[in-house]
């Protein structure tokens, strides 16, 4: 489905990149004040926890002073049956690493000792695995002989930080999303109206001569260009007007003395009121004025075409019956002529497109082709389908054509120097190659020793007629 | 037939009269299109023939009106333009026709004859012929003087186009039509080929001034009995 854009088509988008860019900015700020934050207070909580520990420590200290060794260990019960034996204990280790008190270590089997540097206190972090805790430690000099170890678990610490982590994820994820659609409104905004102008002008070139942009409140940038933009659709549209304009009184002023001339000159041989010779001038007069006459019309189809002003008829048509057709139109004069002309209509491509348009594209590459090959040549039509495109092929075996004059084959009167000397108004290459563009296809050339191949290409699909 | 021609350019009427007189038919002319609905509207044509770009009611709004008011007399336009109006279009699907200038005299005769048959209903002809040709529609079969002729499909569309319009011209771009289905004429003789190898098939076994298909330099061919 082509309205889903591919993965390098979203890559190019403008509006999917301001998006991304959006939402990025918007993580990065946030995960950055918020693990800022995360820091500043998990610093903050374990300096509590450790202020709370040392002043413990002194507490016990100050009272070992004054009551001794019982007075310590009463205290050290208190305080341990106060903040409950699973996050508190209190040691008393002398520095032989014989433990002199504790308080109930029930839940605290796998202490190591923690000396501290003599005169000084040391805390630290310690991961108890046996114990399945982890505890914040504090170890101090209480005389040169002994310190005492205090350590309270951090599993409160840790789930507030937890806590504070999980909510920082939450809000960093709502962050993105906030962010990502922030950002998509606001690119969907700015790139409303240049899609509105890059839908318009596809249109135009399409032949929708009286399309314009209608977009209000897009922003000043915006609006100018669509101002912009629907001006030089108005300088386009007039001209093609004015063109049109031309093109038919050309051809009205054109017909109407053309189909006196004929008139008169056709009378005059249908009533046989001249002599065999006056009928035979007559008739010539009857076949210039044709010959002018399909020569404007030419003119006109292929300078309308090119202008993208054509009125196309557009049906469904299946490739095989125009192959069929135009090889059927030429056979007679392919035998006379003792040329095989040889049709391959293909597995019944459908194309749409203009049946009288591409008739005649096509009958000009086989009349060229049959012109230009030899008798005992062949000249082949095939019509087959590669993607979206359906491929009409006119291949010769004729002497091809020379390198000098491939560029100019398509120019309207170009003659080469082989086809001085042949009938043809030097128009037929040039309106197959209008015909194909018209269509939104293309003319193609290949020659060489062993013949000419012409490859007129149609897109199968999306073909729409355009506004008249 | 009674024919009305409403075209405002003398020497056209001129000739377009003249040609329809010379057919036999009885013909009327005028060259504006309010008398020209007047007339279309008092007195029972056959057929007109009604020139688009007329004074005083330009001649589509002339058949509009005429329509309105109940004449079922068929029309064959004359266009100056190339590409067809969208309301000619639509007169064209209720059984008008239309001819762009410049056209071939002999193909507006065409015309006019087929949408009066068709006007009047008057059923296709299932056997044709002219002289010692015999062509049968139905078993698809032709023969002259008893031989039957070996036609491939196009050829034979070719003579049946011809022997419908036995003794009259018809131009090579009808044939083009008519036959092979495509509107223009090409730049190589592609009729030209198709009618000498009709011709020489015809002829087999005949005598020349038996020749029964013959070239009108610049205009195109008549199949006509050999006259004796």
């Amino acid at each position: 489905m082509s309205w889903i854009p591919r993965a390098a088509e979203l890559r190019r988008s403008i509006a999917l990149r301001l998006t991304l860019f959006h939402a990025l900015l918007f993580g990065l700020v946030s995960a950055g004040g918020g693990g800022l934050l995360y820091h500043l207070v998990g610093a903050h909580s374990l300096g509590a926890v450790d202020q709370d520990l040392v002043a413990q420590a002194d507490e016990l200290i100050r009272i070992h002073r004054r009551e001794g060794t019982a007075g310590m260990r009463t205290e050290m019960e208190t305080d341990t049956t106060a903040r409950g034996t699973e996050s508190f204990f209190t040691r008393l280790i002398d520095r032989q690493g014989r433990v002199i008190l504790n308080s109930d270590l029930s839940n605290w089997t796998d202490l190591p000792l923690t000396p501290p540097p003599s005169g000084e206190r040391m805390l630290i972090s310690l991961d108890l695995p046996q114990s399945g805790r982890q505890a914040r430690v504090l170890a101090m000099e209480l005389d040169a002989d002994h310190y005492l170890q205090l350590g309270v678990s951090l599993s409160d610490y840790l789930g507030f930080l937890e806590l504070i982590r999980h909510n920082g994820y939450l809000i960093l994820g709502s962050m993105l999303v906030v962010g990502g659609l922030g950002g998509f409104v606001l690119a969907h905004q700015a790139m409303a109206g240049v899609n509105a102008v890059t839908r318009s002008a596809t249109r135009i070139a399409d032949g929708h001569f009286a399309e314009r942009v209608r977009t209000a409140g897009t922003g000043r940038e915006i609006e100018e260009l669509v101002i912009a933009f629907n001006r030089m659709a108005d300088q386009v549209q007039r001209v093609m007007d004015e063109m049109r304009q031309v093109n038919d009184s050309i051809a009205h002023d054109l017909r109407s003395p053309l189909t006196r001339i004929r008139g008169l000159a056709e009378t005059a041989v249908l009533h046989r009121v001249l002599s065999d010779e006056g009928a035979e001038l007559a008739g010539n007069i009857v076949e210039e004025c044709d010959r002018l006459m399909q020569l404007i019309n030419t003119l006109l189809d292929i300078a309308e075409a090119e202008a993208g002003v054509q009125r196309l008829r557009i049906e469904e048509l299946s490739a095989a019956s125009l192959v069929s057709q135009v090889v059927e139109l030429f056979s007679g004069l392919a035998e006379e002529k003792g040329i095989y002309l040889q049709a391959q209509p293909g597995a019944g491509q459908v194309l749409r497109g203009d049946r009288r348009r591409l008739q005649r594209a096509l009958a000009n590459l086989v009349d060229n082709a049959i012109k230009y090959t030899p008798a005992g040549g062949e000249v082949r039509v095939a019509a087959f389908q590669t993607g979206d495109l359906t491929l009409v092929e006119v291949a010769d075996s004729g002497p091809g054509i020379p390198e000098a004059e491939l560029p100019h084959i398509f120019e309207r009167f170009y003659r080469g120097d082989r086809s001085r000397h042949l009938p043809g108004n030097g128009l037929g290459l040039a309106l197959a190659q209008a015909v194909a563009r018209s269509h939104g296809g293309s003319l193609r050339v290949q020659s060489g020793a062993t013949g000419s191949q012409f490859t007129l290409s149609l897109p199968q699909s999306s073909l729409t007629p355009p506004a008249a | 037939m009674y024919l009305l021609v409403i075209e405002d350019d003398d020497i056209i009427a001129s000739f377009v009269v003249k040609g329809l007189r010379q057919a036999g038919h009885r013909v009327e002319r005028v060259g504006d299109g309010e008398t020209g609905l007047t007339r279309l509207l008092r007195e029972s044509f056959d057929a007109a023939v009604v020139d688009i770009m007329l004074p005083f009611r330009d001649g589509l709004s002339l058949v509009e009106q005429a329509r309105r008011e109940g004449t079922r007399t068929p029309i064959i336009f004359l266009s100056a333009k190339r590409e067809l109006d969208d309301r000619i279009r639509g007169l064209q699907a209720g059984g008008d026709d239309y001819l762009v200038k410049p056209f071939a005299f002999s193909e507006l005769l065409a015309r006019l004859q087929a949408l009066v048959r068709r006007a009047t209903g008057a059923s296709e002809a299932t056997r044709l012929g002219a002289g010692d040709l015999d062509m049968d529609l139905i078993k698809r079969k032709a023969s002259r003087g008893g031989r039957e002729l070996s036609l491939q499909p196009r050829e034979f569309a070719l003579l049946e186009h011809l022997l419908r319009h036995k003794g009259q011209v018809v131009s090579k771009i009808s044939l083009m039509e008519q036959v092979w289905d495509y509107n223009f004429d090409p730049e190589t003789s592609v009729v030209e080929t198709a009618v000498s190898r009709l011709r020489s098939k015809l002829q087999e076994g005949a005598r020349d001034q038996d020749e029964l298909i013959h070239t009108v330099r610049g205009i195109g061919y008549v199949l006509d009995t050999p006259r004796r």
